[in-house]
């Protein structure tokens, strides 16, 4: 295909891509929880609209040990080592003074209108009483925090969920697709040779909008760290050596891996950990 | 012509008949019902400042926070009246009787709604309508936030000629003036849409006694942006909008109009111009039902609502239309 990629995804690839994700974390991280695939079971007596998207991923049960005093060390409760994220460590917080147990589910679900991936998000204190925006946005990273307050409205927003059609919270999408087309070079899909995809998950970690523009783009000194605006999927159209069908198998193989890259910006975005074995699975 | 349909679409108003709760009503004798008009393409809880005065001295101490119920189904806000109207009352009812509350919210059912939230879906709505349109969302980005709040305004007090104005100094313009279906990088844009689906057990043509929705699990809505074909002299049609989403919802017998032979069923679905296949569904855009054969970017043009989607109700049945005998399956 001639043209510069958009960042987009079909609803076709978005689900090749998720089930590419479920394989990959069940081989690399099985020790962790699960992110599963949903197929959506439509309305008693009616069929599935034609359209699209037939199901979602699902990680659920998340334990996040919310600091109740407003001080810097939110975020040092999300920080876990990759190799040794251990679960245990975190039912010690009913006798923990000043943290909270908040229990959350995530669900990554296709947008049909701008054609990316959607994380939805929410959560219940322990006795199952659901979370408020406020409680929601103080789980935040602290950059995001201060992106939810800066942006009240056009951030972490709350929607009609797709499929349950309960209002949870989700990450606006509006600047998915620009990271993505930056963002999905080569260097991902070599990530087992290169050491630099570590530092490009914590580089992420970091990037804050403009205020009044909620567009999740990398600050300047990110991008020089991250390829220039060129990537794999524009490319494969300009190399002649390759046939054409070899060429279309090339591109669905680097499609799987959007989820997986746009993980790596939306888990810090949420908090959620992914740990860079993922990335050292694709080839 | 287009413009007073246009005109007409904005001015479309639908009369509640309020009443309040019972286990809100602390005062005796009870208040009375409150009549109201709700604009088509408005929210219900833009009402609660008029509706509000009524019931005040009935309500229990507490702070309120306005919702609705049709016959026990809780209204979502984000959906326009009118849409509601459409879809909830399969046999329109004038005044449309609801009981409004001012405590309990259902949190578990309705996203919040307090604040600057009503208006913020109206913003993000347009916004994915126009990212839908022309593949991005800058123009919407570009408008001030006093052009912002001033669109919002005229949502609210439904003038088509301030919202008009408003979209056609936007850069690609929308509103009166949208060009749905190119997008400025060249690329064929996509018409904005969300459709609203819901069974009843009856028949299509009796709708009176039928059953109220009672849960939102048995209504089927979705966000389906329609391709517009790169083909020039083809007319996308709201049969061809209705074909991709609903397939399921046409018959492939002829219809009454055609005298096909039913000894070549090939020949019926290669020339789909001599036969229409028959749509087992009612269609409501705007309160009306409008045929199928209109051009599918007029609808859009026209008949959208304020975020610039088009809302179709589709009320299908399980009862299974009768078919003429010896028809092709």
């Amino acid at each position: 295909m001639a043209g510069i990629w958009d960042g987009t995804l079909t609803a076709a690839e978005f689900e090749a891509a998720a089930l590419h994700l479920v394989e990959v974390w069940k081989s690399q991280c099985p020790q962790l929880p699960a992110w599963t695939w949903h197929v959506y079971e439509p309305p008693l007596k009616s069929p599935v609209l034609a359209s699209s998207a037939v199901g979602y991923l699902v990680l659920q049960d998340v334990h996040i040990l919310s600091e109740q005093k407003v001080v810097a060390e939110v975020e040092d409760i999300h920080e876990v080592d990759d190799e040794s994220q251990d679960i245990a460590t975190l039912e010690m917080s009913p006798g923990l003074p000043g943290y909270e147990e908040h229990v959350y589910s995530y669900h990554v679900i296709y947008n049909e209108s701008y054609r990316v991936p959607m994380i939805f998000l929410q959560g219940h204190f322990l006795d199952g009483t659901p979370l408020q925006w406020h409680h929601v946005c103080h789980d935040l990273p602290l950059d995001s925090q201060q992106i939810s307050h800066e942006s009240r409205w056009t951030f972490l927003t709350q929607e009609e969920h797709p499929f349950l059609h309960r209002p949870w919270f989700a990450l606006h999408p509006c600047g998915t697709s620009s990271i993505m087309s930056l963002v999905f070079a080569s260097p991902l899909s070599n990530a087992a040779k290169d050491s630099r995809n570590d530092n490009r998950i914590q580089n992420t970690r970091n990037f804050l909008p403009s205020s009044d523009q909620v567009n999740i783009l990398p600050s300047p000194n990110q991008v020089s760290v991250l390829q220039p605006p060129y990537n794999e999927i524009s490319a494969l159209s300009s190399k002649p050596q390759h046939s054409s069908r070899c060429q279309e198998k090339h591109r669905i193989d680097l499609m799987k891996q959007y989820i997986l890259t746009w993980l790596s910006f939306a888990c810090p975005t949420v908090g959620l950990t992914i740990p860079s074995c993922v990335f050292k699975a694709t080839n | 012509m287009t413009v007073q349909a246009r005109r007409h679409v904005w001015m479309g108003a639908i009369p509640l008949h309020l009443h309040l709760h019972s286990s809100e009503v602390t005062s005796l004798p009870a208040p009375p019902p409150f009549l109201i008009l709700a604009p088509r393409n408005g929210y219900l809880p833009l009402l609660v400042d008029a509706i509000r005065p009524h019931f005040n001295s009935a309500l229990p101490p507490g702070s309120d926070t306005i919702w609705f119920d049709y016959e026990g189904l809780p209204l979502k806000w984000n959906i326009p009246t009118g849409v509601l109207f459409d879809l909830l009352c399969a046999e329109p009812e004038r005044p449309w009787n609801l009981t409004v509350h001012f405590r309990s919210y259902p949190a578990g059912v309705l996203s919040l709604c307090e604040d600057e939230a009503v208006k913020w879906n109206f913003i993000n709505a347009l916004k994915e309508a126009f990212y839908v349109m022309y593949g991005n969302t800058k123009s919407i980005m570009n408008m001030s936030q006093s052009d912002q709040v001033e669109l919002w305004h005229c949502v609210m007090k439904g003038d088509l000629e301030g919202y008009d104005r408003l979209a056609a100094r936007v850069k690609p313009a929308f509103g009166f003036g949208a060009n749905v279906g190119r997008s400025e990088v060249g690329k064929p844009g996509r018409i904005p849409m969300r459709m609203y689906l819901r069974m009843v057990d009856q028949d299509l043509n009796d709708l009176f006694d039928v059953r109220p929705v009672s849960s939102w699990d048995d209504v089927v809505y979705v966000t389906c942006p329609i391709d517009v074909p790169k083909r020039r002299g083809t007319t996308l049609t709201l049969r061809d909008a209705l074909m991709k989403v609903v397939p399921h919802l046409f018959s492939s017998s002829p219809t009454i109009s055609n005298e096909v032979t039913l000894e070549a069923p090939s020949v019926m679905r290669a020339s789909s111009n001599a036969v229409h296949n028959e749509f087992n569904g009612i269609v409501r855009v705007q309160g009306i039902e409008p045929s199928l054969d209109l051009p599918l970017d007029w609808v859009a043009r026209n008949l959208c609502g304020p975020e610039h989607f088009v809302h179709l109700s589709v009320i299908c049945t399980l009862v299974a239309p009768s078919l003429p005998p010896g028809a092709a399956d």
